[in-house]
This record gives C-alpha cells, structure tokens and sequence, in this order.
C-alpha cells in the first residue's frame, strides 16, 4: 500500500487516532486528564518516546530477528522512556512530580509496542517517524481534549488558572476518577459517530476483521482462517 | 550459529541503551541530586532560614543527649539542625530545632505529637536567639505538659549542639540531672531564686531539701542539703568534696536554713502524743538526703529513741512518722492522713489500721523486707511507707555513724 506522509500523518490523528479509535493507551489518559498541564506533558513525552522508538525500530528492522523482536522493542522504548524522565527531574522537576509513575508507564503503554508492531518494523525510517508524530499528536489531542472538558468543566480553571465564570457551575465528578470514565465514554461515541459518517472504520463483526487495526495487523493468518471457515460455512 | 544471532542482536542493543542511558545520567545525575537535596532540606530550611545545604551527620560516635534522633549539620558551617524526640502531656513529640553557629536557636518546629495543640502553638518561636546560657524555657499555662515537651526538646537541642560542635556541656546541666540519684527524697526539685556562688538553686517540692549547683563552666560542684541541715558537697564525678570545698557548703547551709520549712514542732508534736512521757527531745541532725524532713531523739521510760518525719509521694503527698528505738527496731509508726484514716482502711476488707501499724513495731533494718507496708491494691501508698521506712532506717543509721 502506497502511504504519502500527509496521510500517514492524519491517520493518526483521526481515522486511527490511538486513543479514540485505537483505545489504546487508556491507563494513562484516563489518570492524567485531571487537569490540562499534565495531560499535556504528558502527550509530549509519549510523543517524544514514539517518535524516537519509531525511528530507531525502523532503523534497525533488519538487524532485529523477529524471535527476539518484542524484547529488543521493550529494550529501545524503556531506554528512552528512561532518558526523558532523567531529562525531565533534571530540568522540569515539577512535571517529573505530576505525572509520576505513569511518565514510567510509557514503557508498557501499548501505543508504543503497538505503533513499532505494525508499523515500524515493516516501514521507512522516514515513515516511521511521520507516523510516530501522527500517532503522538493524536494521543496528545486526545489528552488535551479530555483534560480540557474535565479540568475547565470539572473544576473551573484551565491549566490551573482559575475562570471566574466556570468557577460556579463545575461538575465535581467530571475531575474524579469516574468522570474521567465518563468523558472517555462520550468521546469514544462521539468519535465513532464521525468516523461512520465518513466512511471510516466500519465495525461490522467483533472479529479480528472489526478490528481497527486488521490492515495492519501481523495476524494475517489468523484472518485467512476466519475467512477460510466462513467460505467452509456457506 | 543460527540461534546465536537473536542473543547477539538483542544483547547489543542493550548495551547501547545502557551506554546511552550512563551518558545522559552523567549529564542529569549531579542536577537531580541537587533537586533531591533541596527538597530533603526543605524541613530543615523551614527552622534554619538562612541555611542552603544540609548533611546527616553520624550521632553513634558523639554522646549527644538520648532524645536526639538525627542531626543535620549546615554544609558551610551555619550551624545544626536536630531531631529530638520528646514527651508532653503524651510521648511521641518529634521537634526540629535549628541551631546557629554562635548556638543560637534559629528556629524550632513540632512535626508530630500526640497531644493535641490547642493553647500551645505547634511552631513556638519565642525561643528563637536564645543560647544555652539565657535559656528561658516558655510554659504556657494550660498546656504546662505539652510546652514542658518543647522546653525539653529545644534544652536538648542547645546541649547537642555544644557537643557536636566539639565543645563541653557546662557541668551544671550534668550535675542537676544527677540530683534524683544523690537525692532520691528531693520529690520534684524546682527553682528557686539563687544567690551567692551558686549558678541555680533547687528546692524538693516535699520540703526534703535543697540542691544548689555550683559551676564556672568548667568544674560544677552539687551541694546537696537536707531538711534537717546535714550538707554534702559533692564534684562532677560524683566525690564527696565537701571538705574541700566547706566554703561552699557553710553557703548552702545558709542559705538552706534561711530558706527551709520546719517540721521540728510537728515532730515534738506527735512525739508528745505517741509517747505521754517523752522528755528530752531534741532535733538531731541526719546526713542522709531521703523524704525526711525532720529528725528528733527523745528519750520515755529511760529509754533513747529517734523520731523520723518523713514525706515521701504515694498517691499523694504523704506525712509520715517512724519511731525506732536505739536498738533500731521500729517502735511505732503513724502517718498524718489517707491511709490511716479508717474510711480508707475500710476499702480494704479485713485489714485493720492497728494490725497495720503494730506489723512494722520490732523489725529492724535486718529484718525488714518491705512486706510490712503492703496494702493490697494501693501500690503508691505502699510504696510511700516502704521509702518512709527505709528513709528512717537510713537517718537512723548515719546519726549512730553507720554507713548510709
């Protein structure tokens, strides 16, 4: 398939926006889009993270043996995720303080593996990095936009700074921990009701062909077989 | 070979990460040390404002005052800040003091306690500029145990700080802690105005004496006196230097005399009235430093006795009475209140408050074992006569030269 940068770049941040789409990556977003600040922090490290794990998967997809590929992918992404937290107590110790062990997390945040499982390790390295700043920008839109409707509705300031108009009609529970469920909720719908009407991803079955991610998934086989058995069906 | 390859791949891109990850951490390791830093002294900045950086220092090898947990030395030399543990209405205070250079207090603060801080107020910085030498401690009444916990602690802190900053504790402080060894009868010595030579004179709250500390900041001198005038003077380790230093002693004396409640009327009193015909009772000095106040001998039936008045702490202050014959057996025993009073022998079924009394007539200091003074279930109490009893003995001893 023919990918020009634009629309790698766009497919990551709506057709499969990693967040809304994907649902991946949904212990961070749900636990830091309390306030605006943190969500925001923490889209860029992850950002950061992607990219450069996308380039340097991407890099070496020839040398890495697919036998040893998920460790040696855990490997480069805890190797960066490590550098932008020693980077950051360093120089942005508040930040560090913020996001606490989720900025630890990044590790095992699926966008990541995800992102170097389907795409970096069959792509340019080029591409790799567009992709990785799509599906970056993506999950950072997607923090923002939760965190903006929780923080500015929920508690009445915006990035901390306190909006006298909000301040008397705030919505407590959209700052605790069940509307951060809630907003997802919506937006998750929300998104989906877009999408459909352009033609997006169409779920039609819960099988692996459902699955937003089927044209890029590994698991071809495994969809082979589905179809295999459907054919034997009829 | 072919299995090889995957360990190899794999274990070259760990130690690509680990090489990287070394660099940036030479980079970032010093800077997040620093953060660290600034936020393990932000406590100890809050009572030591003009401090910047801090260190543990090792307390195992200075012999600090026991209350003291951690201590914190300012790296550029501004001084110490400590960690002291102390007891208030309940135990369990735990106060930061910041201590200066030139052993001023810069500030102290209360980071846990169990009493609850109503009155008092958890950040008390009326001691602040204060030094060992103008140590005021500040009471607040209705809360006298939780800000005796404080006084305790900042006490503490500032003694610390001499030591850790390798000077001497003024002997007096040590001499003062040594007054309940010396003096086990002095009940609750307390302060009262000093004159003369002496850096502090206390006062036994049952009357049993006083103790005056005597000190040049390098030699301190305790001159114990008891109620009846016996002075003993004795030095830092404890000697008894009372005949090297008689001037200091005739100044206790003196001052003692002029300062002391007599009980020696109330004594002859209650001789009087245990002993119908006792002539000749004349007080007699003692030079032992227990609960008596007050020692007389007398002589009935042509025999010699010695009357003990001692007030020893039970459950409340007690007044106490033993008569001991020149044999030294007890002869009688009676005491002013509480438990001989019927009302409160009457609590304890079956005894009776003659069968009490006459239990402690005949033994001796050989003899006895403390069981005579038991009453079941009222522990002080007991406890009081068994110290007035053994107080007696012991006076009784010194005036017939025995040993103490």
């Amino acid at each position: 398939m023919k990918n020009n940068k634009l629309s790698i770049l766009l497919r990551g941040i709506i057709a499969e926006n990693p967040v809304l789409i994907l649902i991946l990556g949904t212990c961070p977003t749900l636990a830091v889009t309390g306030n605006v600040t943190s969500a925001l922090s923490m889209g860029i490290a992850a950002t950061v993270v992607l990219i450069c794990s996308n380039v340097v998967i991407s890099a070496l997809r020839k040398v890495i043996p697919d036998t040893v590929r998920v460790p040696c992918y855990i490997v480069i992404i805890a190797g960066f995720v490590t550098a932008v937290q020693m980077l950051l107590q360093a120089f942005l110790p508040s930040i560090y303080e913020m996001l606490g062990v989720y900025l630890a997390l990044i590790v095992v945040n699926c966008i990541i593996l995800g992102r170097a499982e389907m795409f970096a390790r069959k792509n340019t390295v080029l591409d790799s990095a567009v992709d990785g700043l799509g599906m970056g920008l993506g999950f950072l839109l997607a923090l923002f936009l939760m965190a903006f409707i929780r923080e500015v509705f929920g508690v009445g300031t915006f990035m901390g700074i306190e909006l006298g108009f909000m301040k008397h009609f705030c919505i407590p529970v959209l700052a605790g921990a069940p509307g951060g469920f809630l907003v997802y909720g919506i937006l998750i719908a929300v998104m989906n009701k877009l999408t459909e009407k352009k033609g997006g991803v169409k779920k039609k079955s819960f099988s692996c062909e459902g699955c937003p991610s089927a044209s890029v998934c590994v698991n071809k086989p495994c969809l082979n077989n589905e179809k295999k058995e459907e054919v034997e069906n009829a | 070979m072919k299995n090889l390859k995957p360990t190899i791949v794999l274990s070259c891109i760990a130690m690509a990460v680990a090489l990287i990850l070394s660099a940036i951490n030479m980079v970032t390791g010093p800077i997040i040390e620093e953060h660290r830093n600034a936020a393990a002294n932000s406590a100890l900045i809050e009572v030591m404002p003009e401090g910047g950086n801090f260190e543990e220092i090792d307390i195992s090898t200075l012999e600090l005052p026991e209350a003291i947990t951690n201590a914190y030395k300012e790296t550029s030399g501004k001084g110490y800040v400590f960690r002291v543990t102390s007891t208030g209405y309940k135990s369990g205070m735990v106060i930061m003091v910041g201590v200066n250079a030139e052993g001023k207090i810069t500030g102290s603060k209360c980071l846990e306690t169990q009493d609850t801080f109503g009155k008092e107020p958890q950040i008390d910085n009326s001691y602040n500029g204060q030094s060992l030498a103008d140590f005021a401690p500040n009471l607040i009444t209705g809360a006298t145990m939780t800000s005796s916990g404080y006084r305790d602690a900042v006490s503490n802190a500032l003694q610390a700080f001499t030591l850790a900053s390798g000077g001497k504790l003024d002997p007096a402080i040590a001499l003062e802690a040594k007054i309940p060894e010396l003096a086990p009868g002095f009940v609750n010595p307390a302060a009262v105005e000093a004159s003369g030579s002496f850096k502090k004179a206390l006062k036994a709250s049952n009357d049993a004496g006083f103790a005056y500390i005597f000190s040049d900041g390098e030699n301190g001198f305790i001159a114990l006196v008891n109620a009846t005038g016996g002075c003993i003077v004795y030095d830092a380790e404890g000697n008894d230097v009372t005949e090297a230093q008689s001037a200091l002693a005739d100044e206790a004396k003196a001052h003692a005399a002029a300062n002391q409640k007599s009980y020696a009327d109330d004594l002859s009193a209650k001789i009087t009235k245990l002993f119908a015909d006792a002539t000749d009772v004349a007080p007699v000095e003692i030079s032992t430093f227990g609960t008596v106040v007050s020692a007389s001998s007398f002589k009935s039936n042509g025999t010699d006795y010695y009357a003990f008045y001692s007030r020893s702490m039970g459950f409340h202050q007690m007044d106490v009475y033993i008569v001991i014959d020149a044999n030294g057996a007890i002869a009688k025993v009676d005491a002013k209140q509480y438990i001989f009073d019927e009302e409160y022998f009457m609590n304890f079924g079956g005894m009776d408050i003659g069968s009490y009394k006459a239990g402690f007539e005949g033994l001796t200091i050989e003899t006895w074992t403390g069981d005579a003074a038991v009453i079941a279930t009222a522990t002080m109490t007991s406890n009081a006569m068994k110290q007035s009893t053994e107080d007696a003995f012991a006076a009784f001893n010194s005036i017939k030269g025995g040993a103490q």
